[in-house]
This record gives structure tokens, sequence and C-alpha cells, in this order.
């Protein structure tokens, strides 16, 4: 474990002070003191008690899209469909919460509002997941493709179904049955704690169960996994309900959380972010989380560029790009056996 | 690993330096121009700030958190067009940040700028109230105003003291322009197309329409909603459909798209015009454009952030100081841009125009809000089903 | 439904087929030399983004064609680095990519955007041929990047079928090895698949502009197109003229969408819908396809020379 960990820490904490050095030219260019700005972006992160919570907030989602992405992918399917998944699974909770009677006790909303969130992500997800394993369809464009038709059928349901009295926005859910707030000061909500369990069952199961064990081994070779007893189309459609449930649970985050609704712009890119996290984690589920931290502090330190050294907050998703791109190119994380 | 199969990763790493290098290169003489260019556009934060730091003290600092850019040419140019207009007595320093747009964007934003020492944020998108409410929450200190929102009584009650919500009514702009469309036209079909199909946006086309209606009875209106105010296709696409069946003057709810209503209104086969709204857009398209629907976003914006610099904002102190409605009455919201000699505008039309401007003016003619007469104006078809003479025409 | 109406939908329809066509041909391109590009979103935003640019600056419409194919090389070659060079998953490095446009755009347009005005590119009727009824001022009053992008489909399917360019292109796509024992390289032809498809894709973002746009750019413009691209060009089976007529047809079912009140049985069809349709009907082709192979070596890097 403590090898495992060195080997993935090292080269990371090498790539990420590389691409760090390429941001500082990038910055003296453009005449931007570059201390001033990353001392802005860390401020932005972690510079007090509601960016912080913030970081954890966004890390908690992306955590979730990670895994959408983890999943599959080990199993060599491309799950591209997570931004498309959470939007169904915040549909399926802001539904939820929204049509159970008021006489039910607000935790039993809560919870099967989050158990909804889940299941509309599964169900998503298990659209390309079937295609793929019964008719032969490209998962990677399936889920692609559904990214969109997700996102309109949420703007469906936000100007048609369950319109506030903007009309951009779902009624919101009342305050008793969001997420309980564990952290004030941060605005952090009970998701992390759910997070932090599901990424720990789903490494608990790649480890010790046969489910895991098949997505791996699906995931070297197809031809000698079904030759040693397992069934792709079973790991096909499995691997993407499981991802789906994650990214719907991110979704699903996203809405029972501070703002207890459904908005037009739900989700910014997080979906797609989500499967740079799952590749800097090396597709291993424990280092989702710190790699989930670590693009959350990205992002939302970013908020701060303008302000502080006067950079437009667009290049933040510049920043994360180009991040990934160079890790990707200097082979610090790679999809493993896939290039060579 | 061990310690010797790091080396050829270094190794590789330094190669891929290289390739990283080459993929900065062309981020670098972007970047370059960028900030070579950006003093010539003439921030509005430059030159507020430097107002600002004349006067000794303090500065009142104040943040406009928007759904465009501030060059969009649309509600975001004018909004922030407002940030040079505030009173140089009050000695505010203000920056602005757009486009914006999801809620975490906002929030995240608002936090950035509350941790900075600002002491308002001005939010203009109408769809982003729970951020604003929860920024309001976090930073007790710090002034939140966001609109266009029409807040229910519950809804001022439940707000936190430091908010404010704003609105404009919308309305008497678009019943103008339908006004002049329903004059001008020759075909006694007008167009609109529209983005979302939200209030604030249906309002739009229905009180358009229910201005043509109030010159021209036999006029009638063919309204698209494209679903995104982004995708210049659709938004031409939509106008072309429109052209195509007989409509010859187009008012524009689609913000930043409305390009490809210029673009479907050059091609089109008889002389066809466009209303744009929020900015005046006349040298964007000057054959097209018969003029703009303007709502003073500039006026609200720095009217607000003066009230805001002068603690008039919240209800802290107990007054009810916690929405602001603009209409034409108390900031000239909803006014028609300048013809710019436009020879399609006959003195006839400005006649009859400057007539139905004085009725509604002095509150002979009412354009309906979106609670007020039988069907709200910001429902499908009201426009076209409310009897003009129930209103005063 | 009368003429009107359908000469309306015919020509919404090939104007809302160009830039998608654009894209495609470049996919057709890239996915024939063996590279998966995700990333022709991010082409696409790109192109339409340096050709308004340059407009904004009071440049000629021929700069910002240049202005496009230009930043579409450009992408193509930092592509060829990612993918050929480094071998980088094309997957991911896609989704990157078209976050990296995304965000560059939208903050280089706000900060570099000029104060010039242009229209779109003037529409040139052909004589005799644009007035034929119904037809006639769909397929014959275009603007020139309208009539290139078909000309361009039925060019590339030459290039591909009878070139030794075209044909060493599909066997690096679908029979590298073949190609390396040859003595052909492989990471030439994928780089020249990469630079041509980038540009082809940019092409589409600078005809979005000049068709669409009154010659600006908005941001996040290119609104999917990119992606319907990768469907269209799965269906097409990397046919150029198959993606042309895949695309007209995609656009017409997007210019139906303005029509439904006049079309009594489509009146009460959502926007919603609508807006989803075109991305609905790939899939389900892309399903119902199921023969549809990408070539063999698509998606893998290629390790050797």
């Amino acid at each position: 474990m403590e090898n495992a960990l060195r080997a993935r820490a090292l080269p990371v904490v090498g790539s990420v002070a590389m691409s760090a050095v390429l941001v500082v030219l990038l910055l003296l260019a453009s005449g931007v003191n570059p201390f001033a700005a990353i001392s802005a972006l860390a401020q932005g992160a972690v510079g007090n008690a509601y960016s912080i919570g913030q970081t954890l907030t966004i890390a908690t989602v992306l955590a979730f899209t990670g895994l959408a992405a983890c999943v599959p992918f080990t199993a060599k399917l491309w799950n591209v469909g997570g931004e498309g998944q959470l939007y169904m699974g915040a549909v399926a909770s802001v539904l939820t919460g929204l049509s159970l009677p008021d006489s039910l006790p607000s935790g039993v909303v809560v919870a099967l509002a989050v158990v909804a969130g889940a299941l509309g992500g599964a169900v998503w997800a298990m659209i390309p997941g079937l295609l793929t394993a019964f008719v032969g369809a490209s998962e990677m464009i399936v889920s692609l493709l559904l990214n969109f038709v997700a996102i309109t059928a949420a703007s469906f349901v936000v100007t048609t179904v369950v319109p506030d009295s903007s009309g951009q926005g779902t009624q919101r859910l009342p305050r008793d049955t969001r997420l309980e707030t564990i952290w004030p000061e941060g605005g952090v909500n009970i998701s992390l704690v759910l997070v932090v369990l599901v990424v720990t069952a789903v490494a608990v199961l790649w480890r010790w169960s046969r489910f895991g064990f098949a997505v791996r081994a699906v995931g070297l070779g197809r031809d000698s996994a079904r030759l040693a007893g397992f069934s792709t189309r079973s790991v096909t459609v499995s691997t993407f309900a499981v991802g789906g449930a994650a990214a719907g649970l991110g979704g699903a985050a996203l809405v029972l959380g501070a703002t207890g609704q459904l908005t037009l712009g739900l989700s910014a890119d997080y979906g797609f972010i989500g499967v740079a996290v799952a590749l800097v984690a090396g597709l291993r589920p424990l280092f989702i989380l710190p790699s989930a931290v670590l693009f959350a502090a990205l992002s939302v330190g970013s908020n701060n560029l303008q302000v502080a050294v006067g950079l437009p907050k667009d290049l933040g998703s510049v920043l994360v790009a180009v991040l990934v791109l160079a890790l990707l190119a200097t082979h610090v994380i790679r999809l493993r056996g896939r290039a060579s | 690993m061990s310690r010797t199969s790091l080396r050829p990763t270094h190794r590789r790493a330094l190669r891929g330096t290289a390739a990283a290098a080459a993929l900065s290169a062309t981020l670098l003489l972007a970047a370059c121009g960028g900030s070579s260019d950006a003093g010539s556009t003439g921030s509005s934060s430059d030159s507020a700030a430097s107002s600002g730091s004349s006067s000794s003290g303090e500065p009142f600092k104040v943040v406009v958190l928007s759904d465009g850019a501030a060059n969009d040419q649309s509600w975001s140019n004018s909004v922030a067009d407002g940030l040079n207009e505030i009173d140089p007595s009050l000695d505010v320093e203000s920056d602005f940040v757009g486009p914006l747009t999801t809620a975490d964007e906002y929030q995240q934003q608002g936090s950035s700028y509350a941790s900075n020492g600002f002491d308002m944020i001005l939010i203009t998108n109408g769809g982003q109230t729970s951020a604003a409410v929860q920024i309001a929450e976090q930073f007790p200190d710090v002034t939140v105003c966001q609109g266009p929102i029409s807040p229910t009584e519950d809804d001022l009650a439940s707000f936190p003291s430091n908010f404010c919500a704003w609105n404009l009514k919308q309305q008497d702009g678009t019943f103008l322009a339908g006004v002049v469309a329903g004059l001008v036209t020759q075909t006694d079909v007008i167009g609109s197309v529209a983005g979302g199909e939200f209030p604030a946006v249906v309002r739009q086309p229905e009180g358009f329409i229910l201005g043509a209606r109030c010159v021209n009875p036999d006029v009638t209106i063919d309204i698209q909603y494209t679903g995104s105010f982004s995708d210049v296709g659709a938004a031409q696409a939509a106008a072309q459909t429109e052209i195509a069946g007989g409509a010859d003057v187009l008012l524009s709810a689609v913000d930043s798209a409305v390009r490809g209503l210029y673009a479907a209104a050059e091609g089109a086969p008889r002389p066809t015009f466009v209303i744009p709204s929020y900015f005046d857009s006349y040298e964007q398209a000057p054959e097209t454009v018969l003029t703009s629907v303007l709502y003073n976003l500039n006026g609200i914006t720095a009217d607000l952030i003066a009230k805001g610099a002068q603690g008039e904002l919240g209800d802290a102190d107990g007054g009810d100081e916690q929405y602001f409605n603009y209409d034409y009455a108390n900031l000239n919201v909803g006014e028609l841009a300048d013809f710019h000699g436009n020879a399609a505008i006959t003195p006839e039309i400005e006649a009859k125009l400057a007539e139905i401007e004085g009725k509604l003016r002095d509150g002979t003619i009412t354009v309906p809000g979106e609670d007020g007469a039988d069907m709200p104006l910001s429902e499908n078809g009201a426009g076209s089903t409310i009897d003009p003479a129930s209103i005063g025409c | 439904m009368n003429t009107v109406v359908l000469a309306t939908l015919l020509v919404i329809a090939i104007q809302l087929m160009a830039p998608v066509l654009w894209a495609s041909l470049g996919e057709i391109v890239a996915e024939r030399s063996g590279v998966l590009n995700i990333g022709t979103e991010g082409c696409l935003l790109l192109g339409a983004w340096a050709s308004a640019l340059v407009l904004s600056h009071g440049q000629s419409l021929f700069v910002a064609l240049v202005a496009g194919i230009g930043v579409g090389v450009l992408t193509g070659g930092l592509l060829a680095v990612l993918y050929v060079w480094r071998r980088v998953d094309q997957i991911i490095g896609g989704i990157m990519v078209n976050l990296l446009a995304l965000g560059l755009t939208t903050a280089l347009w706000t900060l570099l955007r000029g104060d010039e005005t242009s229209g779109n590119a003037p529409s040139l009727p052909i004589p005799l041929l644009s007035d034929i009824p119904v037809v006639g001022e769909a397929l014959f009053d275009q603007n020139i990047f309208v009539y290139a992008s078909i000309v361009a489909a039925v060019a590339l399917f030459f290039v591909l079928q009878r070139t030794r360019w075209g044909l060493r292109l599909r066997a690096a796509g679908e029979a590298p090895a073949a190609l390396d024992a040859a003595g052909v390289s492989v990471r030439r032809l994928r780089v020249s698949g990469l630079v041509v498809g980038s540009a082809l894709a940019a092409l589409g973002g600078t005809t979005l502009v000049l068709t669409s746009g009154a010659g600006s750019f908005v941001f996040d413009m290119s609104a999917g197109r990119g992606f319907i691209a990768l469907g269209v060009v799965l269906l097409a089976r990397w046919n150029p003229l198959l993606a042309l007529l895949i695309t007209a047809v995609f656009g017409l079912l997007q210019a139906l969408q303005f029509q439904a009140q006049s079309i009594g049985w489509l009146s009460g069809v959502p926007t919603d819908v609508w807006i989803a349709a075109p991305y609905v009907v790939a899939i389900i082709a892309v399903a119902v396809a199921h023969g549809t192979r990408y070539p063999r070596a698509v998606g893998v890097a290629w390790t050797g020379h």
C-alpha cells in the first residue's frame, strides 16, 4: 500500500510542480505576478472557512463523477456520459423530493430523494450499457450524446414541469428536506460523508468481491475474461449502472444541498472533469478522493483570479485542461495497458 | 516502483516538457496579446478604480456578476456600462465578472469578492436567487442584490436582511417596439425569436404583439423559442422561418444570438427589420436594426450601487427597502433607441408613436404586468388575446 | 405543406448542414488515419473564434478564412503532439481539448474583440439554377462556404478512394502494422490526418460565423455541433458522401422545429423535444447500425515509427 502510494503520489507531485512552472511562465508572459496569482488561487481554494467548504462541496461532486468514469474505465468501457447521468440524478432527486407527501418525516424524504438520484443516474447510464452489451453500439458515442439529451430533459423539467416563479429553476425543497449541514461555516453538508462511504465501498468491492475481479478481468482482456467464466455483458451493464448511480448521487448532492433546487445551469462540466479525476487517481477508487480535492481546489480557487490579479475566470478551466494535458503528455498518468 | 525505474520516467518527463512547452507557446501568444489589448478596451474596473482612489478613505467596493461578457453588446454590456455612470462623489470601486453560468460559479465568485473586502455584490441574472441568498447568508456584512425577479410576499419575508431584489418592467419597452412594428410592417405579420421559455423572456414577445395590435388590429405574430441564447444557427433558422411566413419586423429576445436575426434579415426577400433588446445595437447592423429596446440597465446598475454606497439597501433598519421595481416613471425603463434616420419611420409613424408613448407615460394605457389583468403577460399567447381596448388603446 | 414552406425548410436545412458537414469531414480524415478526435467541438469553436476575431479588427473574409484554417492547423499540430508523439489517451485528451477551447475562446473573445462589424459572407446565386422552384434557393443561392462544404465532401470521397495519401491514410487506421512493414511512416500519416482534419473542423466554425453569426462570435456558439459530427461519422461509415446526406437530413430535422406551428400535427411538440431530437436520432441510428465498427486501429496509439 505504501509503495503504491509512493508510486502514484511522487510522479503526480512532480508533474504538478512541472505544470506549475509552465503556468508561472504563462503568467509572467501575460504581465501578472505569478506569486500573486498562485497565492490568489490558494486563497480562493482554502483562504477561509467558506472557500474550504466550497472546495469540499465541489470535491464531493467531482469524486462522484470521478467514480462514474473510474468504474467502467477499469473494464475498458468509455463512459463519458457522467455529465448527463449527473443531470438525470438531479432531476430524479428533485422530482422525488417535491412529490413526496409532507406527512413523511423529512429524514425519510431526504433519504428517498438521494436514492432516487442514484437510480436516476443508474437508469440513464444503463442506456449506453445495454446498447453496448446487446447491440454492440459504441458506448463512448452513445454516452457522450446522451449528455445533451439529459441536459435538455432537465431544462424541460425546470421550465415546464415544476418551475418556480422565475421559471429558471425548479421549486425549492423545504429546508428540512435538504441534506443536513455538518459544518455551517463552510456550508458543507452530509454528502461529504456519503461520498467517503461510497468510495470506500467501491474500493472494498474492487479488492474483495467477485464483481471487482470480473471488472478487472474484462479490462485486461475480453476473451480471456470470457474463458475464465465472466460475462462481459453483465460486466458492461453493471459497471455502467454503478458508474451512473455514482454520477446521479453527484447530481443529488448538488440539488439537495444548500440551494435545494435544480437550475438551468447546474453543472460546470463536473461530469467531464470527473474523467480527469479518475485518470489522475490512476483508476484506483481510494485515490479518487485526493484527486477530486485537487481539481475542486483548482476550480474553486480560480474564481479568485479576477478579483486578485485581474485574470478572466474562464482561464480556470484552461488551467485544469492544461494541467491534465501536461500530466498526460508526460505520461505521469495514463490508462494502464492502453497506450503501450 | 523502485528507484531505478524512476529514472526513465524522469527522462520521459523531460521530453514531455518540450511537448508541454509547445502547448504553452500557443497559450502564451494568446495571453500576451490579451494583456496588451485589455487596456485599450477600457475595462470599467480600471476607470472606476482610479476615480475611487482619488479621494481619501476606504472606497465602497462593488462587483457585478452577470451571465454575459462586459462587451457582449447586449444585456451584460448595458449593465457594465452602468459602472461608469456611478456618481463620482461616492468613491465607488467596481469590478465586473461574466459570463457566469452555474449557481456554483456565482457562489464562488461572490465569496471570493466578499472575502477580498468587497461591500456589495450585484447579480444581474434572474435565475440565481438561491445562490444569491446563500452568499448573503454566508457574508452578513456584504449587501447582495439580485434580479430581475418578482418575489412574492413570502419570498421577501424569507430573504436575509442584507439581501435586496430588483426587477424591471420590460412590458412597456417591448410594447413600444410593438407599436413601431405594427406601424412599419407592410405585411401585417411580425415575428419574435426568443431563447428560453420562462416568464422574464415570454413577457417580451407578448408585450411586443400587444403593442402592435394597439395600433394595427390586423397584425399577427409568429413567436419561436430556440432554447438557446448562444446558438446563432438556431436563431437564424427561426428568424428565416418567420420571414418566409411573411414577418418583416422581428423582436429579439435571444440576447447575444441576435446575430442570427441580423443574418436572416440580411438575406430576406423584402426589407426586414430587427429590433434587438438591452443595448443600442444600431452600429452592429445599420441596415437591419430599426431601433433597440432599452431598459436603462446602466441606470439601474448605477442606481442600485449608489443606494448601496449610501447604505440604503436591505431592511436592517426596519424599512421595506428590499425590493426595487424599476419602470419608466422612476428610472426611464422601457424606451426605444434612436431610429438613426431610418427611412421606414415616416413623420406619421413618429407622430403616432409619440401619441401612444404619451398615453403610456400618463397612464391612459396600462400594459399588464405578470400578475395584473385577467391573463398575465408572461403566459404564452397573452399578447395575442388581450383586448387592446381593455388596456386603454 | 405548400412550396414556400418546403423551400424554406430546405434552405435552412442546407445552412444548418454546412458547419456539421465540415466537422464531420474533419472527423472522417482523423478517424481514417486511426485517431479518434473527440476534440472536434473544440476545433469548431476555435475556428469560429479566430475568424470572428480578425473580422472584428476589420480584416477581409479571406483573412477570416485563413485565420480559421490557421487555427485549425495549429490545433491539429497540438493534437498530433498529444496523440501521435506523446500517445495520450484520445478520449481523455479530446475532452480536455474541448474544455480548453471553451475557456480560452470565452476569455480571449472578451479580451481581444475589436470594434469593427461585418455581416455574413455574401450569397452567390448561380444563374438559372437558383430560379428552380423549391430546391433552387436551397442548393444554388448559398454563400461560398456552404458550397465549398458540399464540394469538399465530394472531393474528399475521391481523395480517400483514389489518391495515394488517401489509401495510406485508410491503411493507417485499418492496418498500421502492414503500412509500417511497407516502410511508410504511420506517425507521419496520422499527423497529416490530424492537421487536415482539425483544419476542416475549424472551417466549420468559420462557416458558422459567416453563414449564421453575421460575422461575430458568441461564446459556446458551436452548441454541440462537433459532438453531432461524431455520431454522423459513425453512421456514415467514414464515407464523406454519406456524411453529406446524413448531415442534410439532420439539418432538415432541425429546420422542421420552426415550421411545427404551420404543420398541424407537430404544433404541440415542446421546444425541448426538438432540441434533443438530433441527439436522440443519432443515438438510435448508432444503436441500430450495429454492424458499425470503428476502423480497427482507431483510438490505439502507434508505438512504432
